[in-house]
């Protein structure tokens, strides 16, 4: 009976996510949608150039359906996007879709390897932190937290590429892998990490890290800034509640009361942190790409953006923000099924 | 039960007007004997608890001429040492279950692991012992209630958790501070008895916490009176209602009883307290 | 003073209003003793000082080209060194504060009072208002800022003015969902209805009763949010979609700089460095406020 009644509240909070993920996505291609008509460039001026005759344009308005109702014109584009349809880059011409298939494994791959660094670094030094509480631990992690998140990462990725690229010599330029190895990979998942891992090609894997890691240290050190700041006030907060007291009344260590007792509860917000770290990433791709020329998203959104290519723009705008959306949905589900006392 | 003796244990804390004493010069000895200390709210009754164990963490102060538990002296103890006394020979439990147990683990799993944490039961054996435990206390469905998480429990269950996990490891004392007071009072009534058998069944020794003087006289062997961190009374629990001293007399009046049924209740006279104790 | 300071320090105040200024008093003290508060209030009012006294504090006017020392390094006739058009850098550094502070205070002013009449609204009146605010909030704070501005720039142009719409669609959702707290917190409260009842209109309360004790903890996190705009809209001049050149915006001035960054790396340095400073300004600022004005926090 109790089985059965888990499960239907299970299903219920997971339909009622499903909604507000459905409406939050259709929010976004609202917003978008509105953007686009707003805009000062006439579209069918794109497409027929400034010399057409008068019933040319009005042929192209008509058929790019441009005299129907606002809404109407919403619903064909939802229904472009929902069939995959996301127009034709007037830079590569190629469909934007394919496009972001090809460069999309790029930044998922920087961002994650970026993520999972953050948090091994980022949660036990906010442990570290709460539990010096005000000591000089705590201080330095404060400090280091707060240029973490105070630094423009455009510009760290400069100066981390003029000192350990150019001065130190201690990692690979930009880019992902050396000419040499790109086109004797045979494994083509894109992610250089697997493709050369199950090519068994250690050289190329070589090469791939010490292009991947210097982008992925800076980015991990901006996500596990705040993931050390919001595990320390998390922690913090635990560490002033009785059953805290009772761990120690036990004869608890200090170490197995942080992780084995603190940890499990703050488990919930600390997986909607790390998702907002990771979304923020994803995001902040567009910035970093085009520093260290990493073949991803960002980069592809940036050069749309100096040859005016609106409708990769747009793409790659509704790409990455479509993965936000997604991971804030998931954060929330996790944080819901991580807490006992919900079930 | 080993002896503890305590004298002129003075616990303080730092405050933006100046060091705050809250436990100020308590002393006591005690044996196998059930010791009650009775205080309003911020006498300082929990704190002395607290510093028996040594959990008043920085920026409290705890200073005290001695503090010797069977001949170890516990004022100048490292965390180590302090580790084997907490959970395996000083037990405490405290008011709200519900706040006291970890949220997110089973029952089973947090009653195992003192056992665990001091191996003063054989691990294959633990989680019989769990249950055979909380099977001795009186729950009805010791299987159920071991795999229950703390807030599917109700407040007398949950205490009955947490007796069971201080006594597991069979200590020589047992701190209760405020047991019952978050409990209905129809189930405090049980967890009293239950607690009382257990420690005379176990020779230990009980320092029951409360401001209830009922249950402190009807409870207890000993009772200690505090007052803004002074003990200002000791008298033998039979003997209360004899007590002399204006606190301890003001407390009692302020029980309401068939005998005072229609006329109104006295209130304590802080000016005639605060003139005595000085 | 000694009395003055009694009074703020009694421990039975007569008065709300005592208790209050008591506890700012409190919470000041704490604010200033530490010191990167005292930094981050330092920091701001530097930022904010150059801003207005930028004409006489660079000397030379930031974009007069000189090609004949382009990209030369500092000296003591151009302090920072030049960028490749030969415009002195220490004069674009100064001048760079107005775009970066403009747009900070455009953002603040816009953002936060549609978040808090949004909040403020969906709180009090409850009921359908309610859920359809929040959600319409909820919508909008799953957004991507960045990437929305991004996208809003490209399609309507750079500029400022655009760049400050397109940061402020997306940073009023969390005043609103500030305001809305505080205002289920008080809305069933004794003096609410009293005002109610006592025929004080709608709108006065809300704005009168309400609004004042939403402040504290809205104008904390806008102070925080500025030092990320900071970001963004450094972040927006990099990409080129910001203030347009030849203004002198930091982001846009570390994005020229790249092209140059392994031989003259303070181009790009530099003015990376001044967006770290505003950004780090506001976030010590905002830490330091929320320790005056809500302790319990710090």
């Amino acid at each position: 009976m109790k089985r059965w009644m888990f499960a239907r509240s299970l299903a219920r909070g997971a339909t009622r996510a499903l909604l507000t993920f459905a409406l939050t996505v259709v929010g976004l291609l609202l917003i978008t949608f509105l953007i686009q008509k707003a805009s000062p460039i006439d579209p069918v001026l794109r497409v027929v150039g400034d010399h057409a005759s008068p019933e040319a344009y009005h042929a192209v308005y008509v058929e790019m359906g441009m005299d129907r109702p606002l809404y109407v014109q919403f619903g064909r584009y939802l229904g472009k996007v929902s069939r995959g349809d996301l127009g034709v880059s007037t830079s590569t011409g190629r469909p934007v879709v394919e496009d972001l298939a090809q460069y999309f494994p790029a930044t998922v791959e920087l961002a994650t390897v970026a993520i999972v660094l953050g948090v091994l670094f980022g949660v036990p030094l906010g442990m570290w932190a709460a539990q010096r509480h005000n000591g000089k631990v705590d201080q330095y992690v404060r400090v280091l937290s707060l240029v973490g998140y105070s630094v423009p990462i455009f510009w760290m990725g400069l100066m981390g590429l003029l000192l350990f690229y150019a001065k130190l010599k201690l990692v690979a330029g930009p880019g992902r892998i050396d000419d040499i190895w790109k086109y004797t990979l045979q494994s083509s998942t894109n992610f250089m990490l697997i493709d050369t891992l199950r090519d068994r090609n250690w050289e190329a894997m070589r090469n791939a890290l010490s292009h991947l890691i210097l982008p992925a240290l800076l980015l991990a050190y901006m996500s596990m800034a705040y993931i050390a700041r919001m595990t320390r006030a998390f922690v913090l907060e635990e560490l002033g509640k009785e059953y805290v007291l009772f761990a120690r009344v036990k004869g608890a260590t200090e170490t197995r009361l942080l992780w084995l007792h603190v940890l499990p509860n703050i488990a919930a917000p600390l997986v909607t942190v790390i998702s907002l770290s990771y979304a923020t990433l994803l995001e902040g791709a567009v910035l970093t790409e085009s520093v260290f020329s990493w073949p991803g998203i960002g980069l592809y959104v940036t050069n749309a953006l100096f040859t005016a290519d609106v409708t990769a723009v747009l793409g790659g705008t509704l790409l990455i923000g479509f993965c936000f959306v997604a991971l804030n949905a998931v954060s929330d589900q996790f944080g819901y099924w991580l807490d006992p006392r919900v079930r | 039960m080993p002896e503890l003796i305590v004298e002129n244990l003075q616990v303080s804390f730092p405050t933006w007007r100046g060091d705050v004493t809250v436990v100020n010069r308590v002393g006591f000895e005690m044996r196998t004997e059930r010791l009650g200390i009775v205080g309003e709210s911020g006498s300082g009754k929990s704190l002395t608890a607290r510093a028996i164990l040594g959990l008043i963490r920085k920026p409290g102060r705890v200073t005290a001429d001695r503090m010797t538990f069977d001949g170890t002296d516990l004022a100048g103890l490292d965390e180590k040492r302090w580790r084997s006394i907490r959970g395996c020979r000083i037990g405490m439990i405290m008011q709200d279950p519900k706040y006291s147990l970890n949220p997110v683990k089973r029952v089973k799993d947090q009653i195992a692991e003192v056992a665990m944490l001091h191996d003063c039961v054989d691990r294959k054996q633990v989680h019989l012992r769990v249950l055979e435990m909380l099977a001795e206390v009186g729950v009805e469905d010791p299987i159920r209630v071991a795999n229950c998480y703390p807030h599917q429990l109700s407040g007398g269950l949950g205490q009955r958790v947490m007796i069971v996990a201080m006594l597991i490891n069979s200590p020589d004392l047992l701190i209760a501070d405020e047991p019952t007071s978050a409990l209905d009072v129809m189930v405090r009534g049980q967890v009293l008895q239950m607690m009382d058998r257990e420690i005379q069944r176990r020779g230990m020794g009980l320092i029951l916490i409360s401001h209830d003087l009922n249950t402190v006289a009807r409870y207890c062997d000993r009772v200690l009176i505090m007052y803004k961190g002074r003990i200002v009374e000791t008298c033998r629990a039979d003997r209360l209602f004899e007590a002399q001293h204006p606190y301890t007399r003001g407390l009692l009046a302020c029980l309401p009883s068939a005998a005072t049924r229609g006329q109104r209740l006295s209130v304590l006279d802080r000016a005639a307290i605060e003139a005595e104790a000085c | 003073m000694t009395t003055l300071r009694t009074w703020l320090n009694d421990e039975a105040p007569a008065s709300a209003w005592q208790a209050r200024c008591g506890s700012y008093y409190r919470g000041l003290d704490r604010a200033l003793r530490s010191p990167m508060t005292l930094f981050g209030i330092a920091a701001v009012l530097l930022m904010i000082l150059v801003a207005i006294v930028a004409p006489w504090l660079a000397g030379i006017d930031p974009n007069v080209q000189d090609f004949t020392c382009r990209l030369s390094p500092p000296s003591s006739a151009h302090w920072l060194g030049t960028d490749q058009l030969g415009r002195d850098l220490w004069s674009r550094l100064i001048y760079g504060t107005r775009p970066t502070l403009l747009i900070v205070l455009l953002v603040a002013w816009l953002s936060a009072p549609m978040g808090l009449v949004v909040g403020i609204c969906a709180g009090y009146f409850g009921g359908w208002i309610n859920t359809v605010f929040m959600r319409v909030t909820d919508i909008f704070m799953a957004l991507p800022r960045l990437v929305l501005a991004l996208m809003f720039v490209a399609v309507m142009g750079p500029g400022i003015i655009n760049a400050v719409i397109a940061i402020t669609v997306t940073a009023w959702p969390p005043y609103a969902r500030l305001a809305r707290t505080e205002t289920l917190a008080i809305r069933n409260s004794d003096f609410l209805h009293a005002a109610r009842v006592a025929g004080i209109p709608t709108w006065r309360i809300l704005v009168g009763q309400v609004l004042p004790l939403c402040l504290p903890s809205t104008v904390i996190r806008v102070t925080l949010d500025m030092a990320g705009v900071i970001l963004t809209a450094a972040g927006l001049g990099f990409l080129g979609l910001g203030a347009q050149p030849p203004l002198a915006e930091w982001g846009a001035m570390v994005s020229t700089g790249r092209l140059y960054i392994f031989d003259q790396w303070w181009v790009a340095a530099v003015p990376g460095a001044a967006i770290l400073f505003g950004s780090l300004a506001f976030n010590l600022l905002g830490d330091g406020l929320r320790d005056v004005l809500d302790p319990k926090h710090a």
